[in-house]
């Protein structure tokens, strides 16, 4: 008998939580879901842009087309109230999973747009932040031609490059921001002549104290993943008809009297050797050209921020050079660049 | 033997109260700044948890009435008044706590009283049997926390970043000007309420068993806080972990398992609503023999109806956010961090009686011995 009781309570304390969900009860055609947030300053103002889907009902055709909806207000949270009144349904988050913030708003500060996030319990913590090349996120959003959502193509792209599909999340990016370490986040620009990936990633933008600071170009990117441990297929152009794909196995960094050691491990896989080239010949092109770009790159890297950028990096690179980089100029230690490649006949991924 | 619990139950009920609201993992509970406190508040567990296993060992009548024979009948009932001035101020803070966590997450129109008359019903309900049902009800829902929370933990792996707990213990150094003031948060919260456990002595069946009960509750208390803490950690980070209400939430709707399951979130507002649930029953089952000892009833039934009504009044006027709440801990908190004492100090002092009590008995024995 008590079995039962016992049994009774815990279905009761289950319906409990549905019974009295009646003022709260909304059927899904009632709500306009948002994909993906752009915001924007403009004139001491803030500008919201949402992407959500036009839905036509014609009889037995249903089209589905994207739209950007747009609201404005002095605030950013007078501006989200604009939007949600802007939409006759109930405005659902819940399905937002990236926000794109436009470059005026980027220098002048991403904290607004965090504390939106902490604010709004509908926007989970980990969507995706990324930045504009130049131009507005509205700007941005609108270049859109296509028929699909211009978030899914910059959600795969982010989630499809290693250093930004963990670094750009929003709870990422709290933490580094109150650490004090400088924040990375893509910049997104639409360029139409790749084949059909309209939006990718062209810049870099490094953030100090929640503000945009500078921007890396897209090919200091690729030596910059090398040295902090992201692993990702990567393409050599060498000669005229020697093109080589290498693949990080693994960097270290480390210090010891005065001197920054980096050892980085490459599978490398010939593409096209038209030139017919031996394979020790190869091996040793790809570790000078990459010692010299690893070497261009830290020398041209500003001072202020090349120390701490190499704290962002992934476990293995962290723990060896925290607490250990003393100086306070990058360039004041000697530099030692160990490259290893090994020429394999098939490549992962 | 009606009426009591069996080993299995009781260390069930105390590893579901000791978990209570600390099952979101809410680093706000523990210290508001630094992560030392929180290794202060489980030392003060185990301190609590000791004396509470010596003063169960050395008597069987329970505890007003070892206070009625060691001390006098007065000091029991002054003792009783001051719990139930010490639960009343406490089960709002809880049922507010778990309100605003439904409140925030599931039911954003719903008015709060609502869900408030619903869940201080089932306890009214649940507790007219007394504390067994809440044993048995414990052993239930014990087995539905662990499974939420293995797998919570074991399908986060992907999202752990071992650079977070590098940044949590580099900030575990004490020097801020508010050490007092976190140190007595620490004393009370979130576990000084394990004093109320001092009343549930005469209720376990075997008391052979007592350190089993009290060894493996403490370490199984601390594995399953450590785990929710860690995973959080894990997971979220330092900075945001204090920043956020509710961390274990947050953290499993990060979770998705391959590309078809995600935002299971909502199974920790199960874990959060049964844990306060059996917390909450063991304060009113506590407000109830309270009651008995300060007016001589030997039975309560629809008396108490009137205290559900005082707790669901005191629970609707408490601030509908979660700094607010604890600002009105802060208030309170001396009272709490006093009678915690009070009651420690009495136990020990009954315990110490006992003790010359049977070291005379001995010399008497040896006398008559010789």
């Amino acid at each position: 008998m008590r079995i039962k009781k016992i049994l009774v309570i815990i279905c009761l304390m289950f319906f409990s939580t549905t019974l009295y969900g009646c003022y709260d009860y909304s059927e899904i055609e009632n709500e306009s879901f948002v994909y993906s947030l752009g915001i924007d300053k403009v004139n001491d103002s803030y500008q919201i842009s949402a992407e959500t889907l036009n839905m036509n009902d014609f009889g037995t055709d249903i089209s589905a087309k994207p739209k950007i909806v747009l609201s404005k207000g002095d605030t950013l949270f007078k501006a989200m109230d604009n939007l949600n009144n802007s939409f006759y349904e109930n405005l659902n988050l819940s399905h937002c999973e990236l926000i794109i913030i436009g470059e005026d708003m980027s220098k002048s500060g991403i904290n607004d747009v965090l504390n939106l996030v902490f604010e709004k319990n509908k926007l989970r913590f980990n969507t995706l932040l990324s930045t504009t090349v130049s131009g507005s996120a509205n700007e941005l959003m609108n270049k859109n031609k296509s028929d699909s959502l211009s978030s899914n193509e910059i959600l795969t792209t982010l989630k499809d490059n290693d250093v930004f599909n963990k670094n750009c999340r929003i709870y990422n990016v709290i933490n580094t921001i109150k650490n004090n370490k400088p924040l990375i986040l893509p910049a997104i620009n639409y360029n139409e002549q790749e084949n059909n990936k309209n939006f990718n990633i062209e810049k870099i933008s490094v953030f100090k104290d929640g503000m945009l600071d500078f921007m890396i170009n897209k090919e200091d990117m690729t030596i910059y993943s090398f040295l902090t441990n992201h692993k990702g297929i990567y393409q050599l152009h060498l000669n005229n008809g020697l093109n080589v794909k290498t693949q990080l196995k693994k960097t270290s960094l480390n210090i010891k009297n005065d001197t920054l050691i980096i050892n980085m491990d490459f599978k490398g896989y010939l593409e096209d050797n038209q030139v017919k080239e031996e394979n020790n010949k190869i091996q040793s092109k790809i570790e000078e050209q990459i010692q010299g770009i690893t070497k261009e790159f830290l020398n041209n890297l500003d001072n202020k921020y090349a120390y701490s950028l190499l704290e962002n990096c992934d476990n293995n690179v962290y723990f060896n050079i925290q607490n250990k980089l003393t100086k306070k100029k990058l360039q004041d230690y000697k530099q030692k660049i160990n490259v290893k490649v090994t020429l394999e006949d098939n490549m992962e991924g | 033997m009606k009426n009591t619990l069996t080993t299995k139950e009781i260390i069930c009920t105390i590893i579901l109260f000791l978990l209570g609201i600390n099952i979101v993992g809410d680093y706000k509970l523990f210290s508001n700044i630094n992560p030392s406190f929180l290794l202060i508040s489980l030392i003060i567990l185990f301190v609590f948890m000791f004396i509470e296993y010596i003063f169960l060992k050395k008597f069987d009548d329970g505890f007003y009435n070892t206070i009625k024979n060691k001390i006098n009948k007065p000091f029991s009932k002054i003792v009783g008044v001051l719990f139930i001035v010490f639960i009343t101020l406490l089960i709002p803070f809880y049922l507010k706590y778990l309100l605003l966590f439904i409140k925030t997450n599931f039911l954003l129109k719903t008015y709060i009283w609502i869900p408030c008359v619903v869940l201080l019903a089932l306890l009214y309900f649940n507790l007219k049997n007394g504390i067994v049902s809440i044993g048995k009800l414990a052993t239930f829902l014990f087995i539905s926390n662990i499974v939420i929370i293995f797998i919570s933990s074991v399908f986060a792996y992907k999202l752990f970043e071992l650079n977070n707990m590098f940044t949590f213990f580099q900030n575990m150094n004490i020097n801020n000007s508010n050490l007092i003031k976190n140190i007595s948060s620490a004393f009370i919260f979130p576990f000084g309420d394990i004093v109320l456990l001092l009343l549930f002595s005469d209720k376990i069946r075997d008391k052979r068993k007592a350190k089993k009960i009290f060894v493996l509750s403490f370490v199984i208390t601390i594995i399953l806080i450590g785990i929710i803490i860690t995973k959080n950690l894990l997971i979220l980070g330092y900075p945001l972990i204090k920043l956020i209400n509710y961390p274990s939430y947050t953290a499993t709707g990060l979770i998705s398992i391959g590309n078809f399951l995600a935002r299971f979130e909502a199974i920790i507002g199960f874990n959060l609503f049964t844990a306060i649930f059996i917390k909450l029953g063991i304060y009113f089952y506590c407000a109830e023999s309270s009651f008995k000892e300060i007016y001589n009833f030997k039975y309560i039934r629809y008396e108490i109806i009137l205290y559900y009504i005082l707790i669901l009044v005191l629970t609707l006027l408490l601030p509908n956010s979660i700094m607010k709440l604890m600002l009105y801990f802060n208030y309170v908190k001396y009272y709490l961090i006093v009678f915690t004492i009070f009651i420690i100090a009495t136990a020990i002092y009954c315990i110490f009686k006992e003790k010359n009590k049977y070291r005379q008995n001995k010399k008497k024995n040896m006398w008559y011995e010789y």
